[in-house]
């Protein structure tokens, strides 16, 4: 008897199909006997195994290779993406796979707590029925454990990605976008989100899907979280990674090159209509459940911040090039950095993109600076502190710092008030410069305390920032440059005096900024680049010769642009270390008022008066002059400093010193005949054509006047140069095809040019600058036939800071081929001793290398 | 280029400039033009601007010399002065020491109750009368 209630026992545990056709009764009496026999928990156990070997077994069989990823769909599971093929896959195999082994496992279940609730006695507590349950528990997740699908949690995880687009897209179509397609639906959010016609309501899944379909997303996780506790929270992991990756492709799809308009905000609002309300259904949350909804939320949220910022960040150079359009991009990246903790990877990643995008020889000077402007602007926008900046233009100021036309650079942008029109950068600085300008009588205003003597005021402000300089000096002393280009900055001190108020804790990062020295105040563009040599001195001096260059080469006496420029860059640097430039625009003032009264007739009664013939020659006189402080001036470097004038300028110019003298006693003057401009026309063979040259060049074609030709030889000697100097500044008008230059076997001859002469350039006026500045060296040695070399070799040395004779007549041989390199090594030896000679190389014996 | 002598606006200078010649009876004939041969070749040149460089100085010692009372040159600026030249002529005593009005006026105000003297050789102190002033 009981040999046959155990029997029937153990089939009933393996859920035979013979037991189905028991009588409830037969199987009542069997557990009965087997009560009695007190041997419940045998029984228990024996279910346990038969469940293990027998349906268990199997359910797990049947669902590990459902779920086994064909090998073409690996790589998209791995790396996370939507594949369609994948997506079908999931739907139609995994999932309905999985519900079904949740199915048995929960069935199963119900038949263990029937089989041992049989097996125990009715005065056996039902705590003891829940122990069992437990054991079955344990062993369902030891089975799944062990031999369950390996890549379930990335199965699942595709599961949800699946579902969640497919709500993502239907919530899109209720707000009213009809586009599926990928490449357009940024397009068409930006035009919605601009007509404001996206309502942004947010509906339940329910509202939105049907209830079938929310029903079916929620029961992946519940049937799970059934079969076993933990497959519940692998669920929950799965769908909380399914929906960081829609976050992050939310991001990239509708963000990324986006700059115009402000993308964080909306991209919040999604978050909360599309994956926060996913969640809720998917995880079967209720309105009661608010604590979680709450840290779902912030986790969704953040997500956002970081994919939004990483993306920015990554983007930033593209940002800063299109500023100030992309300010929006700006600020909500900012708001991602309040968010996240991401100033260092971007101060990494922007380093990065600026060493392979910017600092690098193909870029010109201007772009640089540009960009370093740009840059500027941009992170003081980001980061008010200006701690990120600092961290950042390190790398930008180095490099600045090796090319040699920084500052020439950042004085043509600082003065150059874009009237030239050359691209719309030009006049960035100069803008800039008028900025401050404005800030600054603003501020006069307020304080209402007048500056009565520039020079006091200097002095107080000299005071206070050097006081401020110490204490940061003895902070910072490992400063390597200090930057204290703005000692003398009167409007950066009043800055620090009147933002006491506005004082914020300086960012984390200070600290890694402290050891590269002193905290720089932001918003000063200017001082930041003229920062970047560590001195202002530098800087004003190039100013200065500029402003020299420039005030000599012209031919009116308007300065209104120089002046203005002067006076914003006097607010800006102070009144004391543009003094010099002062005097030289004073300077040029003065020359034009003198000059008038040169050329007036003397009032009638001084002795000037009666020398008619010498007023009527000044009057008259083509010559004009510009009359220098000279210990003010630039030293001016030309090769040439005194010749031959034609006889009666000469006289005009005798004359009009002498004037000079009479008015102006004892002062009197010294004419610097290289110096100046001569603008002439010249008629020659029927054309006639107008040129701006310089004195010398205007004396040499003058003689032409008496001979058709000259020898070299002759010419200098007239002229009062030397042979060298005459060819280099005849070549203007060699060029311009007046003359043309013989060797008749003896020497060098210049003649003019005859109306059958073929002359190559014809191209009538040709004012370019060089020639006017006499500054034209390319011919020197062209008869030599090495000149065109020079370039090639300039630049290899600038490649190779030394190079060998042997290795310099090798690259030419191999590189140049037009014209063709068929020189010997000693042509080029001579050469290259030519170059030293002209200082322009070095040799120290075997190589050569650049001055 | 310098021009010979301080001394000018007599009749002996203009017939100095008078004497030399045809050339410059030719150029005030034909105002802006300064050619000067007959057109001698087939070249013609008419200059309309000769924008030339000139550098004033005092003309006190050699270039670089500085004023006895400030050191500064004096062709630059004294300290109290903005911009040289006319805001800061120099003056000559008749010992022939030379300085900027302005340092020279601030020596001979601080001795006012002595006779005024050169503050470097010590002699009485008279403005040198600069010779054609009243020529202006």
């Amino acid at each position: 008897m009981a040999v046959d209630a155990w029997c029937l026992a153990r089939s009933l545990a393996a859920n035979d199909p013979s037991t189905s056709a028991l009588s409830a009764k037969d199987v009542d009496e069997a557990f009965a006997t087997l009560r009695r026999s007190n041997c419940s928990d045998v029984l228990e156990r024996a279910f346990l195994s038969a469940f293990a070997s027998g349906v268990g077994k199997d359910a797990l069989e049947a669902w590990c290779k459902s779920c086994e990823v064909p090998a073409t769909l690996v790589r998209a599971l791995n790396d996370g993406v939507s594949d369609e093929r994948l997506d079908a896959w999931t739907r139609e195999r995994a999932a309905p796979a999985t519900l079904k082994f949740a199915e048995i496992v929960e069935s199963e279940r119900c038949r263990a707590r029937a089989f041992s609730s049989r097996a125990r006695s009715e005065n056996e507590t039902s705590a003891s029925v829940e122990a069992f349950v437990r054991v079955f528990d344990a062993e369902v997740g030891a089975m799944v454990c062990a031999r369950g699908p390996p890549r379930l949690s990335a199965i699942l995880s595709a599961w949800y990605r699946v579902q969640a687009k497919e709500y993502d897209r239907a919530v899109r179509r209720r707000w009213g976008e009809t586009s599926d397609d990928e490449e357009n639906d940024l397009m068409e959010t930006n035009m919605l989100e601009r007509q404001g016609t996206i309502s942004m309501d947010i509906a339940g899944c329910a509202e939105v899907m049907g209830l079938l379909w929310s029903a079916a997303t929620a029961e992946m996780r519940t049937a799970l979280a059934k079969c076993h506790e933990s497959l519940g929270r692998v669920a929950e992991n799965a769908a909380a990674r399914a929906l960081g990756g829609c976050v992050q492709q939310h991001v990239v799809r509708r963000c990324e090159g986006a700059f115009d308009a402000p993308k964080l905000r909306a991209t919040l609002r999604w978050v909360r209509a599309v994956p926060l309300e996913f969640f809720k259904t998917a995880l079967s949350l209720s309105a009661n459940d608010g604590a979680a909804i709450d840290s779902w939320r912030g986790r969704l949220e953040y997500a956002v911040y970081e994919h939004l910022g990483a993306l920015r960040i990554h983007e930033l150079f593209d940002i800063i090039v299109e500023y100030p359009d992309s300010l929006p991009a700006i600020t909500d990246l900012r708001t991602c950095l309040q968010n996240t903790m991401l100033h260092s990877v971007l101060v990494d990643s922007f380093v990065d993109a600026t060493r392979s995008r910017l600092l690098h020889a193909g870029a010109s000077t201007v772009d640089i600076v540009q960009q370093y402007i740009g840059t500027i602007k941009t992170l003081l926008e980001l980061d008010p502190s200006g701690v990120v900046l600092e961290l950042v233009s390190g790398p930008i100021k180095e490099y600045l710092r090796e090319r040699k036309d920084t500052i020439r650079c950042v004085v043509t942008m600082l003065t150059d008030d874009g009237g030239g029109g050359e691209g719309d950068g030009e006049g960035a600085l100069y803008a800039e410069l008028g900025r401050l300008a404005r800030g600054e009588s603003m501020e006069f205003a307020e304080s209402s305390v007048p500056a009565p003597n520039p020079s006091v005021g200097l002095m107080d402000a000299d005071n206070l920032d050097r006081m401020d300089s110490i204490t940061a000096e003895m902070v910072a002393i490992a400063a390597t440059i200090t930057e204290d280009a703005h000692e003398d900055d009167i409007v950066q001190t009043q800055q620090v005096l009147s933002g006491w108020d506005a004082w914020e804790p300086e960012p984390v990062e200070t600290e890694a900024a402290a050891s590269r020295g002193r905290r720089r105040k932001g918003g000063d563009i200017i001082g930041l680049l003229v920062g970047i040599y560590g001195s202002k001195e530098l800087f004003i001096n190039e100013y200065r010769t500029m402003l020299a260059e420039k005030l000599l080469a012209k031919t009116t006496y308007d300065t209104d642009r120089e002046m203005h420029a002067l006076e914003l860059l006097k607010l800006r640097f102070g009144e004391g270390s543009l003094h010099n430039c002062e005097v030289m625009l004073k300077d040029f003032a003065d020359s034009k008022r003198t000059n008038a009264n040169i050329k007036v007739q003397p009032t009638t009664g001084t002795p000037s008066a009666k020398d008619r013939r010498a007023n009527d020659i000044l009057m008259h006189t083509p010559v004009e002059a510009t009359i220098v402080s000279s210990m003010f001036w630039p030293a001016f470097s030309t090769d040439v400093t005194d010749f031959k004038l034609p006889q009666e300028i000469q006289e005009q110019m005798d004359l009009y010193a002498k004037r000079y003298h009479q008015i102006k006693a004892p002062r009197k003057m010294e004419w610097r005949p290289a110096l100046g401009i001569v603008v002439m026309d010249v008629t020659h063979n029927d054309r006639t054509f107008e040129v701006s040259v310089n004195p010398l060049q205007a004396t040499i074609l003058h003689h032409f006047q008496r001979a058709e030709s000259w020898r070299a030889s002759d010419l200098a000697h007239e002229v009062g140069v030397s042979v060298d100097a005459l060819r280099r500044r005849i070549a203007v008008w060699i060029n311009h095809g007046v003359l043309i230059e013989r060797n008749d076997g003896q020497g060098v001859v210049y003649a003019l040019t005859e109306l059958t002469d073929e002359v190559d350039a014809m191209d009538g006026v040709h004012n370019d600058d060089e020639h006017i500045s006499g500054v034209v060296t390319a011919e020197e040695s062209a008869a030599a036939g090495m000149m065109v070399y020079e370039q090639y070799v300039m630049g290899m040395l600038t490649n190779f800071p030394s190079l060998s004779l042997d290795r310099i007549h090798n690259m030419l041989k191999m590189f140049v081929v037009d014209p063709v390199y068929d020189k010997s090594i000693e042509d080029l030896e001579q050469f290259l001793l030519g170059l030293v000679a002209q200082d322009k190389l070095s040799a120290d014996g075997t190589s050569f290398s650049k001055k | 280029m310098v021009v010979e002598t301080r001394s000018h606006g007599t009749s002996a200078d203009v017939q100095r400039v008078r004497s030399p010649s045809i050339d410059v009876v030719d150029v005030s004939a034909r105002p802006s033009a300064s050619t000067a041969s007959e057109g001698a070749t087939s070249l013609s040149i008419d200059v309309k601007t000769w924008r030339a460089v000139g550098a004033w100085t005092w003309g006190a010692g050699d270039a670089g010399d500085v004023c006895g009372i400030c050191r500064i040159a004096y062709d630059g600026c004294p300290p109290d002065a903005k911009f040289p030249g006319d805001d800061s002529p120099v003056v000559w005593g008749r010992c022939g020491h030379a300085f900027h009005l302005q340092c020279i006026t601030k020596w001979l105000s601080g001795n006012a109750q002595d006779a005024p003297r050169c503050p470097i050789c010590r002699g009485a102190w008279e403005f040198k009368e600069l010779e054609g002033t009243g020529a202006g």
